[in-house]
Formats: structure tokens, sequence, C-alpha cells
């Protein structure tokens, strides 16, 4: 069935309809949450906000773009107000005091115990230099590391052109370079 | 340097694995169950409100409005802390009286009138009838500005005087040089 059938049986009142809706699209609109948020916690909560929001919305669906894209720009705006939001200052602070690793396992892990020793001690730095970018170089780098989407579905998400997406990711990667080499990270 | 070179890893392939790492993480599972929890039966319209967020806001505004019908027209904001509102419009201009003296303690304030006068060193150096200093305000006598010309004595402070609630503010150079010759000395 596709995703407009199923919009279709979710606005006559079939919730079961939109349950299938949010297992086929879950973990694009979670990451997407999580590129712009870099919480799993949060990333998760504004994925369930972002799907109650839309199946509010469901109505106002007009099928002039996928059901995943409209999916993806209610949680990218979820999650930005989440992270204007006071909550956000709250949690950053007690994250900064007691800083927890998220023990959920990345998908894609390292192929053997010491590389993935090496990856996540990279991560750690990575992580950690990515939240020192500017937003506006951070989230194209982001979104686009989740794998979900391309330069022109990121375009019509943030609302920037394409060019101008690719010049701030290539902008983004050349800074963190930058920074790792002094880290002492460096090519073959 | 802490060099951690590894021989057939590029820097971006490590960079590209991180930041896959750092986003490409698994949802919750149970999504699904906890999105429809919170979605009543019936069409979508009829869902149930997102968050408490709206209800503490409403509450919010009502705590607001209570509190400005019980104190007043004049917003909670605006008030002192001895409940004395605070004028939000443009001070009046207004005579100086005898209780308006801290100027004088300065030694700026013409003694007996409550007006301000030169700085001592002007006086001395350049004695001048009163109406060649001050511009006087037509209407009630009052002392509306203090006028020294930078120009003829630039180690002059040009500095705001204050009187309880009258501010004398000298005029800039331009204004000064806008007098008709007939004001000038």
């Amino acid at each position: 069935m596709t995703d407009g059938a199923l919009v279709e049986r979710a606005c006559a009142g079939d919730a079961e309809a939109f349950g299938e809706l949010v297992d086929r699209h879950r973990e694009a609109v979670f990451r997407a949450a999580l590129a712009a948020l870099r919480d799993p916690s949060e990333a998760d909560d504004a994925a369930q906000d972002a799907f109650l929001l839309a199946y509010r919305k469901l109505r106002s669906f007009r099928g002039e773009s996928s059901f995943r894209t409209w999916m993806l720009t209610i949680a990218w705006r979820t999650a930005l107000r989440r992270r204007r939001g006071w909550r956000r200052w709250i949690s950053r602070l007690v994250l900064d005091q007691s800083s927890t690793p998220d023990t959920r396992t990345p998908i894609d892990a390292g192929p053997s115990p010491e590389a993935a020793a090496v990856q996540a001690e990279l991560a750690g730095h990575v992580e950690r230099l990515v939240g020192r970018l500017p937003s506006r170089l951070r989230d194209p780098l982001l979104l686009l590391a989740t794998g979900d989407q391309g330069y022109e579905e990121m375009s019509a998400l943030l609302g920037v052109p394409v060019g101008t997406l690719k010049w701030r990711v290539a902008e983004a990667r050349r800074r963190l370079r930058e920074k790792l080499s002094r880290l002492g990270y460096a090519d073959e | 340097m802490n060099d951690v070179r590894r021989p057939g890893v590029s820097l971006d392939d490590g960079l590209d694995a991180a930041l896959a790492r750092t986003v490409r993480r698994a949802a919750r599972a149970d999504l699904r169950a906890r999105v429809l929890a919170r979605v009543a039966p019936g069409p979508p319209s009829a869902a149930r409100p997102l968050a408490i967020g709206t209800a503490v806001a409403a509450a919010l505004v009502t705590a607001m409005i209570a509190a400005h019908a019980l104190r007043g027209p004049v917003a909670p904001w605006t008030r002192t802390t001895d409940e004395t509102p605070v004028a939000t419009a443009a001070p009046v201009l207004r005579a100086p009286g005898p209780a308006d003296t801290p100027a004088s303690a300065h030694g700026l304030a013409r003694p007996g009138t409550g007006r301000p006068a030169l700085p001592a060193a002007i006086r001395a150096d350049h004695p001048r009838p009163a109406s060649d200093d001050q511009t006087l305000d037509a209407a009630s006598d009052a002392p509306a500005a203090l006028i020294i010309d930078p120009l003829e004595h630039p180690a002059t402070p040009i500095v705001p005087l204050y009187t309880n609630d009258l501010a004398i503010v000298p005029l800039a150079i331009d204004d000064v040089g806008s007098f008709s010759s007939e004001d000038r000395p």
C-alpha cells in the first residue's frame, strides 16, 4: 500500500494506517531530529511530537510532495523549535555537568573491537567539534550524514539553494579536518 | 602531537564514519505505539493536545491578566518596589524650585535662583550677562539648556547637568552655531 493510500485511510480515522506510516518513516524522522538536536533522547521526543503534529495536520497534506518529504519537514521544524526552547537550555546544562554517553548501538559499528575503539574516539572528537560549528554549517553536514536525503531534499527542507548547501557542507568538512589535524589525526 | 595516523584510512573516511556514527542511530522501536497511544480514536482533527506547554502558557496569560486587573491600569513591570508607577512618558520640563539644588552643591547653580550657571572657571574668564549663557524658556522663565560653546571653551567638559527631574543638556556645536548674531556676545 502506498503512503498516499495510508494517508487517505488515516484521514478517515484509521489510526493503524497512520501507525504504518510511523513505522515506515520513523528512522528518517528520528535521524533528522537527531541532526538538529544531537541528543538521542531529545530527538526521540521531537520525533514523537512531529508525528503527532503530522497526524493533526494530516488533512492539510495535499500530496504536492511525497509524504516522506512532508513528514521530514515537520520533523525538522519541530526539532528546531525544541532546539530554541527553554527545555533545551536546561537539558544542556544538566548534560554538560554529567554527560553520559548514549549506549544505543550505532548502525555502522566497527569491524573489530580495536577499530571500533579508534573509531569511537574519533567520533567523540568529531561530535565535540561539530557542536562548535555554526548551525548554518552543522545542520546540512549532519543532515547529509544521516544518509536519508540528498542535496535536493535538503534544499527543500532548509530552504537554502543547493549550491549554497554544497558550499556549507564543504566548508564544515574543511574546518573539521583542520581541527582534527591539530589533534593529531592525519591522512595516510 | 599525538599522531593517530592509520595506514589505509584517510581522514575523510574517518570523518565520514564519525559523522555517520553521530547521526545514524536507530529510533526507538516503540515510537509507533507511543504515537498511537496519544492519538484519539477518530479522524485526525480529534487528536489530543500535543503537550502541556499550551496549558502552561494559557495559565501564565491568565495569571498576568489577573495581576493586571488587581493592580490597576499600570502594568506590574512598570512599577517600582515602593508601588510608585514609573513615568513612561517623556519628563515635563519645569522651572527648578528650591528643592532642585543638588547642582548648586557642585557650584553649577546660580544661588537663590535654582538656575544653572557656568562653571566657575568659565565665569572668571568670560563674565557675561545671564542672557548670553542661558536660553530661557519663554513660557516658564525656566532655563531649558545651558549653552557652552565648545569652540570657545574646549576644555569644558560637556556633560549633562541634572536636577531632581530636569536634565540640562548642553547643545551641540551645530545648535550653538545656529544662533543669530544678536544672541552672540
